[in-house]
């Protein structure tokens, strides 16, 4: 609610439901309260049958769309189902409205296929940071951290998930008392664990290049010491070729506190500057036009914000981007009812991934590629192409933006 | 304004970790900031703090950054090689250019005359007789060697019944080549007894081949032969030169049959090894006597002129090149001496240093050729000089034919038999035209050439088609001159470009416009073309280069999730 009393939603002053209206209310993330992490056996078969795929030269491109509980991956995913099947898609194993309000530990891959276009078929594996988590605790050795480490290294792309308030207020929020002392701890453990997804990445794809095979990688992986594994990427060595999107997710819910959180701001200032009033209207103005256009400039918020997790996806990424995905954007205002998806289509979410999906499809190549990839006389000719420069690396953009633009300068 | 926003709202950082200002920065950064944001970004400064939508995006700024490049190089190179010529017209006693020997539309219609298209061939192949037998023919087999020793006289004497001639132009009645092909038949029933291994039977199946007319299939037995000879060791000083007689035999046998499929450049590599071995057989240097080699070096051995392509001259004047020696009689450390001075390839060059240093006399062949060559490049004067008389009846039937193109009398009834007299009639008057030309350029005049009213053509289009080569023709020729004495005289440069300039009725356009050019810039056309080309390729890749970035940009910087929300349709 804002403070005229009019619900302000994220579609242009609208009231849109939240996660929690929707789904139920999403309990703060707590380590200590995730069971551990077990496969069953449908779950095992899953990633056995998809790792057998991954040996085959024609297989779909497979992004990995990582992040911790109650981040929105399940709602994306069937988001994503919607848009999809909305586009003649056909999606296996469905995504069911009932997992959204669970809370999934399992590694789920969703087939996304097209009848007509066996080419446009991609996979989508739900990896939940848990997982990950559990992996490292376990020094990446046990059954479980095989299957993380192997889900990476096939991986064409990533799409890291982070709660869009968490990440861009975590400290407003727990001022405000939104958060509990734990809980900010935990999300700062969350953002902690992403970096050093992201610092993995390359020592994978390194042992993979070594190797050869998924399996021989992972092995070597939990046979390396433990602070080699996420050491920074060597100088003179080129960053991974998979595109990541940061996605900033459940933004509906930061829109709903965001002004808030910014009125707590500008009275923080004003009370370092020794004045004891309340806001003017000039000052509420300013604060309502923040947070009308807040997801303006997604890139440079989160690289403010979480410094460290930017930097370290610019130096181990060549190609990446950040954007709010609100897996709820487009219903309309005071909605209460059953989410229909496909009625408003959230084109930033289709966007995004379809951007996530090309770079993936281009950066894998095709079948003469992986042929060539996998020959041991040609793979050093790929190896070289493969670290040419190329003017699509993100790297460009911001070195370009940050040559005239100091808020990006400074931010860095 | 997020971005302050944002920055507002992080916590003041502690007073000991306060960042110290930035220093200001320099002109270059700020330049290349400006260049890169005026280039990649495309919106104004204010929409692109806030990080506003990319639409609109104006491209002023990429098509700018991609065109200046282009535009900088054409300006450097307009200020170092912009230099309009202001030297007064000198008047010229002479045009110093040559014409060519030939147009298209010339090399059209000598296509229909058999003995301009294939000039006379004089090619005598050295008969097995005359290459020792003795030693490269003896066959175990006693019966197969009195065979082959049949076959072979059998050959000779047919040889000597043709004369020894392999041209291509030979008469091949049916009779003619039944023989040849029982000969054949016979010699390659011989050749699979003794297994295609003897260099006489690979010669001799070659000399058959040739003489009838077949050089494909000649090709591969000579080069067979001198394979042999090759690499058969000699046992002494005897067999060394036998085999060097092969070889030179053999390897002047292919060059004929190369020279027959056309392959003239390999030709004469095959005639100057053949050259090579002779002397090698000759052993010694001054005599190049027949010897035991078998294979005697004269004016008659060599192909002579050939007036499609004058590469025959270019054999002669290979052997110029060893030593200006005359043809007939080079002695063999001339012929074996590195060349100083190859044949540069330009052929007309080549035949007017024949016409003036080649003695014909006393070899009617040689003469017809050279005269039918001269009265093709409209050299009337050659074609008198080199007048014989007694001649056999071919030689003489050239001799005609050359004096009819160069308008020095009509033919007789009997000299143009067999010939195509519309081409022949054209022919004539082409070489009237080019004669005119001629004078006018040695006079220092040059006027539109015009068909005389009584002429008649076989084609309507033939005159105004001539005319346009000779134009083009002419006209680059004076651009060359011109260019050439640009830095020197440029009096004269000046007066050429001006030639060009009053005749521009009937030169190409092109050049015309490229002799106005040269002359108010001192540049070429092709030059400056070559740097808009260049200019333009900097310039297209260099807006690909930036509209990919471009692209990089955007989707880095954009928000489609704001965008989104403004389009949804609630809002």
């Amino acid at each position: 609610m804002s403070e005229t009393g009019q619900r302000t939603g994220l579609s242009g002053g609208g009231a849109i439901p939240r996660a929690e209206d929707v789904f139920g209310s999403a309990p703060s993330y707590r380590r200590d309260t995730v069971p551990n992490a077990t496969m069953d056996s449908d779950e095992s078969q899953n990633l056995r049958d998809l790792l057998n795929l991954c040996k085959q030269s024609n297989r779909p491109p497979v992004i990995l769309l990582f992040g911790f509980s109650y981040s929105g991956k399940t709602a994306l995913a069937q988001r994503l189902q919607d848009i999809f099947q909305s586009r003649g898609y056909g999606v296996s194993p469905a995504v069911g409205a009932k997992a959204q309000a669970e809370r999934t530990s399992k590694i789920q891959p969703y087939w996304f296929s097209h009848p007509r276009r066996p080419n446009d078929g991609f996979i989508l594996v739900d990896l939940p940071g848990e997982r990950f988590s559990r992996a490292k605790e376990a020094n990446f050795s046990d059954a479980v951290a095989k299957e993380t480490l192997s889900l990476m290294a096939a991986a064409d792309a990533y799409l890291l998930l982070l709660e869009a308030d968490k990440t861009l207020y975590l400290d407003e929020m727990r001022g405000q008392g939104m958060v509990g002392e734990l809980e900010t701890k935990d999300y700062h453990e969350v953002v902690a664990t992403m970096v050093q997804f992201a610092k993995l990445d390359w020592q994978l794809s390194r042992k993979l290049g070594r190797h050869g095979d998924i399996e021989a990688a992972a092995k070597a992986i939990a046979e390396m010491k433990p602070d080699e594994r996420f050491r920074e990427l060597s100088r003179g060595a080129r960053a991974s070729r998979k595109p990541v999107l940061l996605g900033l997710s459940i933004a509906d819910r930061l829109h709903d506190t965001m002004a808030g959180l910014e009125e707590a701001v500008v009275k923080k200032r004003l009370e370092a500057r020794g004045e004891n009033r309340d806001l003017t209207d000039a000052e509420r103005n300013t604060i309502r036009q923040i947070v009308a256009n807040f997801d303006r400039d997604p890139l440079l918020l989160i690289n403010m914000r979480q410094q460290k997790l930017v930097a370290q996806v610019m130096s181990s990424f060549r190609y990446f981007r950040a954007d709010f995905l609100t897996s709820f954007a487009g219903l309309p205002a005071n909605f209460t009812g059953a989410a229909s998806m496909t009625l408003y289509p959230p084109r930033g979410v289709e966007q995004n991934f379809d951007w996530l999906r090309d770079a993936a499809q281009r950066t894998r190549g095709g079948r003469l590629r992986t042929f060539a990839r996998r020959n041991r006389i040609l793979s050093p000719v790929v190896e070289a192409l493969d670290a040419l420069p190329s003017l699509r690396e993100t790297v460009w953009a911001l070195w370009t933006r940050a040559s005239w633009d100091e808020a990006l300068r400074d931010a860095r | 304004m997020l971005a302050d926003a944002a920055q507002d709202s992080v916590k003041p950082p502690p007073p000991q970790a306060r960042r110290v200002a930035a220093p200001s920065r320099g002109l270059v950064d700020r330049a290349k900031g400006w260049l890169l944001f005026t280039a990649i970004d495309g919106r104004t400064k204010s929409r692109a703090r806030g990080n506003a939508p990319f639409a609109p995006r104006r491209q002023r700024g990429l098509i700018l950054a991609a065109l200046a490049p282009g535009l900088a190089l054409l300006l450097i190179i307009g200020a170092i090689f912009w230099r309009p010529i202001s030297a007064e017209p000198e008047t010229l006693s002479a045009i110093p250019i040559p014409l060519p020997a030939q147009t298209a539309v010339e090399r059209k219609r000598i296509q229909n005359i058999a003995v301009l298209r294939e000039g006379l061939w004089e090619a005598r192949l050295p008969p097995w007789s005359d290459v020792p037998v003795k030693g490269m023919a003896r066959v175990s087999n006693p019966q197969v060697h009195a065979e082959l020793a049949t076959l072979i006289g059998e050959i000779a004497s047919f040889g000597d019944a043709i004369n020894d001639r392999g041209p291509p132009n030979a008469q091949r009645d049916g009779v003619f080549l039944g023989q040849i092909a029982d000969l054949r038949s016979r010699l390659g029933a011989v050749d699979g007894k003794l297994r295609g291994m003897r260099s006489v039977t690979a010669y001799h199946l070659g000399l058959l081949a040739l003489w009838a007319g077949d050089a494909a299939d000649a090709e591969p037995q000579f080069a067979s032969a001198v394979d042999i000879a090759r690499k058969t060791q000699p046992l002494d000083d005897v067999g060394k030169q036998r085999l060097d007689g092969i070889e030179a035999s053999a390897s002047y046998g292919l060059g004929l049959a190369e020279a027959g499929r056309g392959l003239w450049q390999k030709a004469i590599g095959e005639f100057d090894a053949a050259l090579a071995a002779a002397c090698r057989a000759a052993a010694d240097a001054g005599t190049n006597s027949q010897a035991d080699s078998g294979f005697t070096l004269t004016r008659a051995n060599l192909v002579p002129l050939d007036t499609r392509s004058i590469r025959n001259d270019r054999l002669i004047a290979l052997l110029h090149a060893r030593g200006a020696v005359t043809v007939t009689s080079p002695t063999c450390a001339q012929l074996l001496a590195p060349s100083p001075n190859a044949p540069s390839g330009d052929a007309d060059a080549e035949a007017r240093a024949l016409f003036a240093s080649l003695p014909a006399a006393g070899d009617p062949t040689l003469a017809a050729n050279l005269q039918l060559r001269a009265a093709l490049m409209g050299e009337g004067d050659v074609v008198q000089r080199l007048s014989f008389d007694n001649a056999d009846a071919e030689a003489q039937q050239a001799q005609s034919l050359a004096h009819a193109i160069a308008g020095l009398e009509i033919p007789a009834d009997g000299a143009a038999d067999g010939v195509d007299k519309s081409a022949l009639g054209d022919l004539r008057h082409l070489s009237t035209l080019k004669t005119r030309l001629a004078a006018q350029l040695h006079s220092g005049t040059l006027t539109e050439p015009q068909s005389d009213p009584s002429w008649t053509w076989s084609d309507p289009t033939l005159f105004a088609n001539w005319k346009s080569d000779i134009a083009s023709s002419v006209a680059n020729a004076l651009l060359a001159e011109a260019d050439s004495v640009h830095d020197d005289n440029p009096g004269v440069s000046a007066a050429l470009y001006d030639l060009i300039l009053d005749n521009r009725a009937w030169l190409p356009t092109s050049a015309v416009f490229d002799a106005w050019w040269r002359l108010n810039t001192g540049t070429s056309l092709g030059f400056v073309l070559t740097m808009l080309a260049i200019a333009a390729a900097i310039s297209l890749m260099l807006f690909l280069i930036l509209r990919r970035w471009r692209q990089t940009y955007r989707t880095t910087f954009e928000s489609w999730h704001h965008a989104d929300r403004q389009r949804a349709p609630e809002g």
